[in-house]
């Protein structure tokens, strides 16, 4: 048998420096948003906010270049509004005890409405908003790597985020398993108790957790927005608040394992993409495939992990 | 010698219990002091307040002669008291030094762990008081004994010299009690004081220097261990004044309704809870279960309910296999339950009582017809239950968490009742209840017993059990310890079957 | 008796201090949504004065309301119908265009006489709907894959499959992606039709109406009236209870949850045949979401909910007016709404309503099952 045609759609669809450029592209928004699923989920929330928290940041980001004709105006103001509506979410779920699942329906269905709201009362436009005075992020050439053949296109002149998206991975890491706050979180994660009987301030935590996540999911928005186009466009979160749940999810809370899941991710839309240059299939299933791709993947993950337990009992069951 | 601890009429009060009643309680430093009674006696409350959980209503706290005023855990902490809770307090995922560690960590740089340090500082703390240990190793991944040895290191580690254990031994193998006993030993030979609570009599008889016995929130006796034996202890642990004495005739048990043979269960940690049990019981009986809770009972009983799978074994009603059926088919066959988890499985707090009433007969007639439900024969048969087993309550559309607890245990036992079962399950059926619920409640379960329902009655409660039960089995770790006819049970024998000793002296040669 | 008057009084306090709890929550929210005005300049006492006269102040508002209401009822009562089994279907909205497109096909593509095609049609709709609640639901109900992420996933896999359809196979005209015209078999009249042009000029308020409400008596006998009816209301209130009574837990999710999609469905169908009587590819997005937050406004009860929904209609109606006369975007209804919510959900921000005494003890037992995988 010839394999060599399967070589060949990988060399094709996957594996030259465009595709993987637009690989670790696509996947940085993925990558915060899974941030923003770890940080809560490590702490032991169900944040489903992420979403409208997104797309606060989408628009806020758009709103502070506009308005100051700095791209960096734009991620601050973004990560303000993370901050706040991080606060607000942490506030009404954690100490006004509203239901955090209900919290978060009625964040992202509001976000949503509050971003079109905004858009036509600021912008007095209805649907997308672009201008020229809006200042995207400019690429960033490393020096030296960028003249390296291979490595230098692939990891130099992304723009800040994808940089920072790759150091906050780092970082989380750090923070996680390296600080003692990190150790407090996880404890508060996973046995609240014993970390309240040890004199670390749950909800302290938990606060700090999510006004965090607010934090990396304005960040995923704002690479939305200003990253590459310079635009705001209603509803363009599109879903990756909920796609970063399902990454954390099947990257096991770990932020390497979130990193890589999102590359997954990156590759089915940059084959998505290709796909759709070619006119092999009709953009509609292309554009459906990162949902398709969550679902795919949360079955596989949930049914390995039963398969996992039953055979734990079966191993108990022999061992008794 | 000094006083470690001392404690002067503390008082403490849960709605509708006095939990503590002006007890008092010394321990000389460097003792080992077991602290005895039966479950709700107020050991746990008590050690509780020492340890800054609890607040006390009344009372004062010396440590080592001086007065304190213990607001909160940390209070507690800072003065040399650590506790080992019965459920440990541990993250799984994290090393043995994480835990240990946990809440103040040696840092680097101000911002980073310091893991050497972590690492260090745990090595010397367990070689310092000989207790093994190896810093690395995940929780998820040791032995609960080894899992309770960290508990302990955490204490140590924040300098505790009081040292409480709450029914440190309830969750160990033999084995590991003995190891854990060694461990008891080198802390006092270190200068540790260790107050050690439980109600298994052989341990207090084998670790202790003096007992502290506890009945119904108060003190009923103190002694020195060399001074007592089992016999007296469980006298003064079981011993209270029977107020309550249920009048029934002679049991004339018929078929037998019930029969288990060699039925091994698992528990939600995947361990055997419930091995090899077999017992019958029969049409007009009540077999009690007796029992320190945890030593398989709550899985028992759900494995007959079917909330819970048999892993091997034969679970029969009216010569019916019942494992391969599901929840309402064995209630059809004539399974009833009072559960045990009153307020979750017994009751749907938010549902009005009407509703709770109907969950076992909504689908069949009278109460329905084809897919509709009737109103008026739901409304009159809550009316009448609410009668006839007098119920509390303005309506039968209030919601069940507006009721007080002994009635909604009537609004269970009605339901459960109505349905004029062929085996009758009562599981802890009368915890928490005041003393007229109580009487009410025994009276229903020999009625049904009287009508030809076979009856099942599990409680921790060794009086309740005795003045109950025509026949007792006790179990002890999954097993079955042993039975004996209602009438010459005797409360100290029960207890001693109970604490894992037979009249030999050796529970192992206990199973059958 | 004395036993008896202080339950009786406690009952009376619980349902006082939750409609203090809305109230408090609406002011709340209009103090809000005035804050936003007053930034954008414009008088709220005015606005709120517009947006009422719109809804309310005429013949041809009213049934505007009416027919903005029609899906919205149908979404609430999908949505609430999930809710109360303990299931957050936020796939309302991908249910309901599944339903409509659905709706649209057989509409179109079947000749038939007007009695079987319509029901036919409706069916379509409720199957379709169903249809498309059914993954999600095997897999929290086999695997315990939480049904927010999968629901929301398939909301989006919805909308890129129907604009495939309505751009390729169910084309109808090369300039724009729509199906063809729904015959008039399967049509529901509007009254501005049946009337012939003498009452509802100016509205395409329809018979479609009725059919949602029919759901919701039908719906409210089922929660009320029917065995399934009270397994759904059980399982909701307390799975642990309902499995210990014998109740099949898996059936009752399962069978809640496609009905729940069937009625979003329906409503699908019921648009497209009352209002548009074609599909044009994302004709009304929101509607599966405004749904789901009219179902949380109204207390997640059947009646509560159409009301919501009704009020939500009604104040979508006013907004569109104010779009017109003073360029308000109508997403301000969305805010307002949705801060209600925020307050609404917030037991703990109102406790010291709580704290006046004879307010005492009213707090919501309503709680789910968090314990899924997400």
């Amino acid at each position: 048998m010839d394999f060599s045609w399967i070589l060949d759609i990988l060399q094709r669809y996957v594996f030259n420096i465009a595709n993987l450029q637009g690989m670790l592209r696509l996947a940085t928004p993925v990558v915060l948003a899974g941030l923003c699923a770890l940080i809560t989920s490590r702490a032991g929330i169900l944040n489903i906010a992420g979403e409208g928290m997104i797309l606060f940041g989408a628009w806020f980001g758009v709103a502070g270049s506009y308005f100051f004709r700095s791209a960096w105006m734009g991620l601050l103001a973004a990560m303000l509004s993370g901050l706040v509506v991080g606060g607000l979410f942490a506030l009404f779920s954690l100490k006004f005890r509203a239901h955090i699942i209900i919290m978060g329906i009625a964040i992202n269905i509001f976000a949503n409405s509050a971003t079109i709201f905004l858009t036509r009362e600021v912008f007095g436009v209805a649907g997308a908003f672009s201008d020229p005075n809006i200042a995207g992020l400019p690429p960033i050439e490393i020096p030296i790597l960028k003249d390296i053949p291979v490595l230098g296109p692939l990891l130099s002149g992304y723009t800040f985020i994808v940089y920072l998206a790759w150091i906050l991975v780092a970082l989380t890491y750090v923070f996680l398993y390296r600080t003692p706050w990190g150790l407090h979180l996880r404890a508060v994660g996973e046995n609240p108790q014993a970390a309240e009987t040890l004199g670390i301030n749950v909800q302290r935590v938990r606060f700090g957790a999510v006004m965090a996540s607010g934090v990396f999911a304005s960040l995923a928005g704002v690479y939305l927005s200003l990253g590459h186009l310079q635009m705001f466009t209603e509803q363009m979160a599109a879903g990756r608040g909920f796609i970063g749940m399902a990454v954390n999810t099947f990257g096991g809370g770990e932020p390497v394992g979130v990193f890589l899941s999102s590359l997954l991710f990156g590759i089915v839309e940059t084959i998505g993409w290709r796909l759709q240059g070619e006119r092999i299939m009709p953009v509609y299933f292309i554009s459906m495939l990162p949902y398709l791709a969550t679902l795919a993947a949360l079955t596989i993950f949930t049914l390995r992990k039963q398969q996992a337990k039953k055979a734990a009992l079966e191993r108990a069951a022999r061992e008794a | 010698m000094t006083t470690a601890v001392e404690m002067l009429g503390i008082r403490k009060v849960f709605p509708g219990v006095v939990a503590n009643d002006n007890v008092n309680l010394s321990v000389e430093e460097g003792e080992i002091h077991a602290l005895i009674g039966e479950n709700g006696a107020g050991k746990s409350t008590l050690m509780n307040v020492l340890f800054g959980l609890h607040h006390p209503e009344a009372g004062v706290i010396k440590i080592r002669g001086k007065e304190v005023h213990i607001r909160k855990n940390a209070d507690a902490i800072a003065l040399g008291i650590g506790m080992v809770h019965q459920k440990f307090k541990l993250v799984p995922s994290f090393t043995v030094a994480e835990n240990i560690t946990l809440g103040s960590e040696p840092r680097h740089r101000g911002i980073f762990l310091d893991r050497k340090a972590v690492h260090d500082n745990v090595m010397e703390i367990s070689r310092r008081f000989g207790l093994q240990i190896s810093p690395d190793a995940r929780i998820q991944d040791l032995p609960v004994g080894v899992q309770q040895r960290v508990e302990i290191l955490k204490a140590l580690y924040r300098q505790a010299d009081i040292l409480i254990l709450d029914e440190p031994t309830a969750v160990l193998t033999p084995k590991e009690t003995r190891d854990l006993f060694g461990v008891i030993r080198s802390l006092v030979a270190n200068g540790k004081t260790v107050i050690f609570i439980t109600h298994k009599l052989r341990e207090v008889m084998e670790i202790s220097d003096r007992v502290t016995a506890m009945r119904d929130g108060k003190v009923v006796g103190v002694t020195k261990t060399t001074e007592t034996n089992p016999t007296q202890l469980a006298r003064m642990m079981v011993g209270r004044d029977v107020l309550l004495r249920v009048t029934k005739t002679e049991a004339q048990p018929k078929d037998v309704v019930l029969q288990i043979r060699d039925l091994h269960v698992f528990d939600d940690r995947n361990l055997k809870a419930v091995q090899g049990v077999s017992f019958d019981v029969r049409a007009g009986e009540i077999l009690g279960i007796a029992g320190v809770e945890g030593n398989g009972q709550r899985e028992l009983v759900e494995a007959i309910v079917g909330l819970r799978p048999a892993w091997n074994g034969e679970i029969q009603v009216k010569a019916q296999n019942l494992t391969t059926l599901n929840i309402r088919q064995r209630r059809e066959v004539g399974v009833s339950c009072v559960p045990e988890d009153r307020y979750v499985r017994g009751v749907a707090l938010p549902a009005s009582i009407e509703d709770n009433l109907i969950v076992n007969n909504y689908f069949k007639p009278p109460i329905a017809q084809g897919p509709l439900l009737k109103p008026d024969v739901i409304a009159r048969h809550a009316q009448e239950l609410i009668e006839t087993f007098d119920v509390r309550t303005p309506s039968k559309d209030v919601p069940a968490y507006a009721l007080s607890g002994g009635n909604l245990q009537k609004v269970v036992l009605a339901r459960e009742l109505s349905a004029q079962p062929d085996l009758f399950i009562a599981a802890q059926p009368t915890r928490g209840l005041d003393i007229g619920s109580i009487e009410f409640v025994h009276r229903r379960i020999v009625e049904a017993r009287d009508r030809g329902a076979a009856v099942l009655l599990v409680s921790a409660e060794l009086e309740e059990i005795m003045s109950l039960s025509d026949r007792i089995v006790v179990l002890y770790e999954g097993k079955i310890m042993g039975a004996i006819e209602g009438a010459r049970a005797t409360e100290e024998g029960l207890g001693l079957w109970m604490a894992g000793i037979t009249s030999e002296g050796s529970p192992e040669a206990a199973g059958h | 008796m004395r036993e008896k008057l202080r339950t009786i009084t406690q009952l009376l306090r619980n349902a006082f201090g939750r409609s203090i709890g809305i109230l408090l929550s609406i002011l709340a929210a209009v103090m809000v949504g005035s804050i936003i005005m007053l930034i954008e300049g414009q008088n709220p006492l005015e606005i709120y004065w517009l947006l009422i006269k719109g809804a309310l102040g005429s013949q041809r508002g009213l049934l505007i309301s009416l027919q903005r209401a029609t899906p919205l009822i149908f979404t609430a009562i999908a949505s609430t119908l999930a809710f109360r089994t303990g299931v957050f279907n936020v796939g309302v909205e991908g249910q309901f265009f599944i339903g409509a497109i659905c709706g649209a096909f057989v509409g179109y593509a079947v000749k038939l006489p007007m009695l079987i095609h319509l029901p036919l049609t409706l069916a379509a709709g409720f199957f379709g709907g169903a249809l498309w609640a059914f993954f999600p639901t095997i897999m929290r109900q086999k695997l315990g894959v939480s049904e927010i992420i999968t629901t929301i996933m398939t909301n989006y896999i919805a909308t890129f499959l129907i604009s495939y359809l309505t751009n390729y196979p169910l084309r109808h005209t090369p300039t724009t992606p729509e199906t063809p015209p729904v015959q008039p078999t399967a049509q529901l009249a509007q009254f501005v039709e049946l009337s012939e042009g003498t009452f509802g000029k100016g509205t395409q308020a329809h018979v479609g109406i009725f059919i949602a409400l029919l759901v919701v008596i039908v719906m409210y006998i089922i929660f009320k009236r029917t065995r399934i009816g009270y397994e759904w209301r059980m399982v909701g209130l307390s799975f642990p209870f309902s499995e210990f009574g014998g109740i099949n837990l898996d059936r009752t999710f399962i069978g809640g949850m496609l009905v729940s999609g069937g009625i979003a469905g329906l409503g699908g169908a019921v648009e497209i045949l009352g209002v548009w009587r074609e599909y044009k590819d994302l004709f009304a997005a929101g509607f599966g979401f405004r749904g789901n937050l009219a179902a949380l406004l109204g207390g997640q009860n059947v009646i509560g909910s159409t009301i919501a929904a009704l009020f939500y209609g009604g104040m979508e109606a006013g907004a569109l007016g104010l779009e017109w006369s003073a360029g308000v975007p109508r997403q301000l209804i969305d805010i307002v709404v949705g801060l209600i919510i925020f307050f609404m959900a917030a037991e703990g921000m109102w406790a010291f309503v709580r704290r006046i005494k004879w307010v005492r003890g009213s707090r919501a037992v309503h709680r789910t099952t968090e314990d899924l995988e997400v």
